[in-house]
């Protein structure tokens, strides 16, 4: 187990010591793969202030 | 005493499609925050690498305030042949970091293969390109964001 595994919340890490994230963060990494990436004007249409 | 490396290099943010969703679904002055972290992050002198909060295996975040965290991939100092950028791409963004309430998934190395790999610009020739082909936002972008 790494120093950042020992380090890790408890819940980062599964029984087999498999980290576990938010499920978004897959899907953010599978829009990268995709390419789907955002905008200036998608991210300004994405702001309510 | 260690030191921390000043850097010359701008930054430069790429937002996937899934953290321009969150993003969207945050209250406006969570986004407002997340925005301005993001403005502090590419003011600062030290590289983005140096003011990550937690990693989990290669993925960085970084905190906005109390509870929002940013969960990102920090890739700095590129091109490796003449350094001028940090990208930090951004995956997701959860505004509570409320974990009892989120759906978690494996990390397996799988998908940390496959993060390495989409953020690799080692077969990147005109960074200039790569850059205006994924979207890349400048800090002025952001901060024309909010102001």
């Amino acid at each position: 187990m790494s120093k950042l595994d020992e380090d890790a919340d408890p819940e980062y890490a599964d029984e087999n010591g498999v980290p576990r994230v938010p499920e978004g963060v897959l899907k953010g990494i599978e829009d990268l793969a995709a390419e789907n990436t955002a905008s200036k004007e998608e991210i300004e249409a994405a702001l309510d202030f | 005493m260690s030191r921390i490396p000043l850097s010359d290099e701008e930054t430069r943010f790429i937002f996937a499609g899934e953290a321009r969703s969150n993003l969207s679904d945050c209250d406006p002055s969570d986004q407002r925050q997340i925005i301005n972290r993001l403005i502090d992050i590419a003011n600062r002198q030290s590289p983005p690498s140096q003011l990550i909060h937690e990693k989990i295996q290669n993925i960085d975040i970084f905190t906005a305030g109390d509870q929002c965290r940013i969960y990102t991939k920090a890739v700095t100092f590129v091109p490796e042949d003449n350094p001028t950028y940090h990208i930090i791409f951004l995956l997701y963004i959860d505004d509570t970091h409320d974990y009892e309430n989120r759906v978690l998934a494996e990390y397996n190395q799988k998908s940390q293969m496959l993060l390495d790999a989409v953020t690799s610009l080692e077969s990147v020739t005109d960074i200039e390109d790569y850059l205006q082909h994924h979207n890349a936002l400048s800090p002025d972008d952001l901060r024309g964001l909010v102001d």
